[in-house]
């Protein structure tokens, strides 16, 4: 039983901690050091664009200098990697018209987008469309499925808008039709994800019995309707039942999430209810939110990777087309529409310098946990910073600012800043899936196949 | 009437597929296609898709009140639908990933919960004098109501198998409220199923929906809830067969006299509709700039969307009923804080009351406050996208996004200038005057209107010039003001059939295609026929071979 030989292998971390370098040194698995097969893929993303001449560094390729916006991250120098000249080609061959939509779409995917049956309405939005392929970290995230409870953790600061479309709310994608919308509120995203740490084992064993019971009879009305209905409406079950059985696997998953590796689980504070922040008529408390929920969130991705209840994680900042003040950096105006505005650069500078600084705090916190392997969070791991346009002004995708931060367990040759000439990014995203032991020869649309050579 | 582009490279009606449509062709057009009368049959009016609709979030609250008498509202915790133009419930937007699916399991165990709290009551039957056919019984009926329609057989035993495993595994209250979880998690349940009546033969195209089903369909598009008694009464007699039956079923649920739950309801849900349409679903995440607005909370922004909505449920129900009176009404209703947006004192109340207003200054939906101010930055007003909304959203034009290397952002507001001044630069730049030729004249034409919708004769020191211009409607031409502006839009037929199409949206759950086209305009036609109301709309709409046939086959 999957539940036994769980348990069996966390008892067995859990009981020596003391021992923990004999252990690392017995257990580390040598063809994944030698291998250099990375643990953990964080993905960060930031909205509209950055200035690029304040954000690309100077100097060489392992002797470079971080320029204003990348400043914050300096006391993570050597684990940084800079990506410039990498195009998002796949965005410009793509269907669709608003460059947000194109640019959030295929940011993570490399897939072409597809316009829904409502065709384009706003601004050339996408009313109703999908991507036509799942995103790089719902890729890793099945490839590692059943290593840990979650697959994958979702999580966004404000990232469910009123006014945007579909297409610029989401960056991950199961696969077609199938988005993962992050989830916005830490105290739901804690209690998920640490409730059943909560629970005595018999509780727990209790649960699993009635919910299994309750969700094998209810999967069977999934598939006795896909079979009398069409294949569009077959598919849109299909991926419901696809949910409830990832369900059923985390309740087999009943030892997860006891060992955090010297991280203490604490349920955060800050609660998502703009209702009331707005409504004890102190703005500036209101404004406040967007950093303290960014936090939280950014505690929470830290506890679950060093719980290891997840390996794949990421935090959306907002939306594409991200139409936040960011007053606490000192700004006034929304971003997009700033992003549009050569003379606002002093401030997108402010803005883009305060996401260095958020990531400089997930960095120090990846950094100040190590694992069983007696390795830390941030050498583990990848994290990944993708944007959905490269420049904010004219809104293009080519010559992005992505970064990479970790060293992937050696996957990674970190500390370099590299430059490419118009590569098509979606071999970045094969590069990300073969940093984790994998050799796919491409990754997204089959238009642009091949890996980015030279990261590890 | 056609439609006219003027030759404008930006701007066009709506086209078959919501795109624009293409230059030089005029489009499927406002006007009547047909003339009043015109029989449906001697058009192409064919049903268009039809996908498999998911309970928006205000439905599985409403329906879990009427099934189960909760109402706690589970769905406030459900991740958000996704807001399609303003509508929650297209139904190429929903899908469920692990966030929500856990979602649905964590709501369906509370409500089990509560609902096993007096077994007696729920189940109706004695359980401990026939335990086994009790339990039969109470999922034969409850069932039934749960997944509108009888459950077969095989069915009934899984769900008793369900019972005696938990009652086996736990006890009895357990048990009962794993049955509950098993059929609130159902897709019968979470989705209104389709299939249809048996195909009259190899060559059917389509199949008519079977009474359960269109029961549903009734009571979604008009309650956003589970049938009634009345509706399953009529479905368990097969006697939602005919249009006849059908346009019965509708007119007793729009029934202004009706003081019934299903009455108030169908209220609600026009509401829904006209807030949805008019973008205010979301107005609770309105912020406006404390030091010019210190009246500012969100419990106003919610008052206001109250006003609309009040005022929409009063003038069709009991009302004059049509859209003319909803964008030309000098009238409103509102608590003493939205009356006091109009310079009206009322005495307080819990419920809005009705306060006349300055004829000169409102008219109708377009100068309420709740529109105004969303359309507004949180200081000033926003006249781009005011008359953004009015073209797209009244007129169903269509608008293509900036080029991408235009300066999008707003004008610096400066002393000593007025709005009007500082947009010039719109038209003066010919990338962007295709466009805002169009909307900007619109939108400053609201400029009397402040940042909540408040009345002004001046920005800053400056007198405000409120002439405007309509072009590429059917009402083309100058006029003065949010009152006249109000008055051309509710002359026009673009207006009219805009109406129509947004309806249809909200109604069938997805944006029309071609194929949904004819029907479109049959109901454009019919709307004209009718004075334009909106209860009438509703009623043609289920007559429409639209909502009552499903297509089968490839």
């Amino acid at each position: 039983m999957k539940v036994m030989d769980r348990r069996t292998v966390l008892r067995g971390a859990g009981g020596i901690a003391v021992a923990l370098p004999f252990l690392s040194a017995m257990t580390v698995p040598r063809r994944a050091r030698a291998a250099g097969v990375a643990k953990r893929l964080v993905t960060w993303f930031g909205s509209n664009g950055t200035i690029q001449n304040a954000w690309q560094p100077t100097g060489t390729e392992t002797a470079f200098v971080l320029s204003e916006i990348l400043s914050p991250l300096e006391a993570h120098h050597d684990k940084l990697t800079i990506l410039r000249g990498l195009n998002n080609e796949i965005s410009y061959k793509s269907p669709g018209g608003n460059p947000h939509d194109l640019g959030m779409g295929t940011m993570i995917t490399g897939a072409q987008l597809r316009v829904g049956p409502s065709g384009l309405g706003r601004a050339g939005h996408i009313i109703d469309g999908t991507v036509a392929g799942g995103s790089v970290d719902q890729d890793i995230a099945k490839r590692l499925s059943g290593k840990t409870k979650f697959s994958h953790l979702t999580l966004g600061v404000q990232s469910t808008s009123t006014i945007l479309e579909p297409m610029v709310l989401r960056m991950s994608y199961r696969g077609p039709n199938d988005p993962v919308t992050p989830e916005d509120d830490p105290g739901k995203a804690f209690a998920a994800l640490f409730s059943s740490t909560m629970t005595s084992q018999a509780d727990l064993i209790k649960l699993r019995k009635r919910r299994m019971t309750v969700l094998d009879a209810v999967l069977e009305d999934y598939t006795r309707l896909e079979s009398r209905v069409p294949a569009e409406d077959k598919s849109k079950l299909d991926r419901h039942a696809t949910s409830i059985r990832e369900l059923e696997k985390q309740l087999d998953m009943l030892d997860a999430g006891k060992n955090c590796h010297g991280a203490m689980p604490v349920a955060p504070t800050v609660t998502l209810t703009p209702r009331d922040c707005l409504q004890d008529g102190r703005p500036a408390k209101c404004v406040g939110d967007f950093p303290t929920i960014g936090k939280a969130q950014m505690d929470i991705i830290v506890l679950a990777l060093a719980c290891d209840l997840t390996r794949v994680a990421s935090l959306q900042w907002s939306t594409a087309e991200s139409t936040v003040v960011h007053q606490w950096a000192g700004v006034t105006r929304e971003h997009h529409l700033m992003s549009h505005d050569v003379g606002s650069a002093p401030d997108l500078i402010k803005v883009n310098k305060w996401y260095a600084q958020q990531l400089a705090y997930l960095l120090d916190k990846l950094q100040s946990i190590t694992d069983e392997e007696g390795i830390t969070l941030l050498d583990g791991s990848v994290v990944f910073c993708p944007n959905e346009l490269s420049v904010g002004e004219t809104h293009n995708r080519k010559d992005l600012c992505f970064m990479l931060a970790g060293k992937g367990n050696g996957a990674l040759r970190a500390g370099r800043s590299l430059r490419f000439n118009g590569t098509p990014h979606n071999q970045l995203l094969a590069a990300l899936v073969n940093m984790f032991g994998f050799s796919i020869p491409g990754f997204g649309d089959a238009m642009f196949p091949g890996v980015l050579p030279g990261l590890g | 009437m056609g439609v006219t582009v003027l030759g404008l490279a930006c701007v066009g009606q709506v086209g078959p597929n919501g795109g624009p449509v293409d230059p030089g062709n005029t489009g499927p057009g406002p006007g009547p296609g047909n003339p009043p009368g015109t029989s449906p049959g001697m058009m192409a009016l064919v049903p268009g898709r039809a996908p498999l609709r998911r309970l928006t979030r205000v439905e599985y609250d409403n329906t879990v009140r009427a099934l189960l008498g909760d109402t706690s509202r589970p769905a406030l915790q459900f991740e958000g639908d996704v807001i399609s133009d303003g509508f929650t419930n297209n139904a190429d937007t929903q899908n469920v990933g692990t966030n929500l699916a856990q979602q649905y399991v964590t709501a369906a165990e509370a409500l089990s919960i509560t609902a096993t709290r007096d077994m007696p009551k729920l189940l109706g039957c004695d359980l401990a004098a026939a335990e086994t056919a009790c339990m039969r019984d109470f999922i034969t009926r409850f069932g039934q109501r749960a997944w509108r329609r009888p459950l077969v057989a095989a069915e009934i035993d899984r769900l008793v198998t369900v019972f005696t495993t938990g009652k086996t595994d736990f006890d009895v209250a357990t048990g009962t409220q794993m049955v509950l979880q098993t059929i609130l998690l159902s897709p019968n349940f979470l989705y209104r199923v389709e299939l249809g009546r048996a195909p009259a033969g190899q060559q059917a195209t389509t199949v008519p929906l079977t009474s359960w089903e269109m029961a549903s369909r009734l009571s979604y598009f008009l309650m956003g809830s589970m049938p009634d008694d009345v509706l399953f009464a009529a479905a368990d007699k097969d006697a939602l067969a005919t249009p006849a039956e059908v346009a019965e079923q509708a007119r007793r649920l729009l029934s202004a006299t009706g003081a019934g739950l299903p009455q108030e309801m169908a209220q609600s849900r026009y509401a829904q509709f006209f807030t949805e349409w008019l973008h205010l679903v979301n107005i609770d995440k309105m912020t406006k700039d404390r030091t010019l607005f210190p009246e500012f909370s969100t419990d106003l922004a919610l008052a206001l969307k109250t006003e609309t909505e009040t005022f929409v449920k009063k003038t069709l129900f009991g009302g004059p009923g049509d859209l003319t009176t909803l964008l030309t009404a000098p009238y409103t209703y509102a608590t003493p804080e939205v009356a006091r947006l109009y310079g009206v004192t009322v005495t307080p109340g819990a419920t809005p009351a009705r306060i006349d207003l300055d004829p000169n200054r409102r008219a109708g939906l377009l100068t309420q406050p709740a529109l105004l101010a969303t359309f507004s930055k949180a200081d000033y007003p926003d006249p781009v996208h005011r008359g953004k909304f009015i073209w797209e959203g009244l007129l169903c034009g269509t608008v293509p996004p900036p080029p991408m290397n235009a300066n999008i952002t707003p004008p610096k507001i400066t002393p000593g200038t007025t709005a009007r001044q500082r947009f010039e630069e719109h038209r003066a730049d010919p990338t962007c005057a295709t466009c805002h030729t169009v909307m900007d004249p619109i939108g400053l034409a609201l400029e009397n209107y402040d940042g909540l919708g408040r009345w002004r004769d001046t920005e800053g020191p400056l007198p405000i010039d409120a002439s405007g211009n309509l072009t590429g409607t059917d009402v083309d031409g100058k006029f003065v003001g949010g009152v006249e502006l109000a008055k051309k839009l509710a002359g026009s037929q673009q207006v009219a059939a805009c109406a129509v199409r947004q309806l249809f949206r909200f109604a069938f759950g997805r944006f029309e295609t071609p194929e949904d086209e004819p029907t479109v305009t049959d109901l454009a036609s019919r709307f004209e026929g009718d004075k334009r109301k909106l209860v009438g709309l509703s009623v043609a709409i289920t007559q429409t071979p639209a909502f009552r046939l499903l297509k089968v086959g490839p």
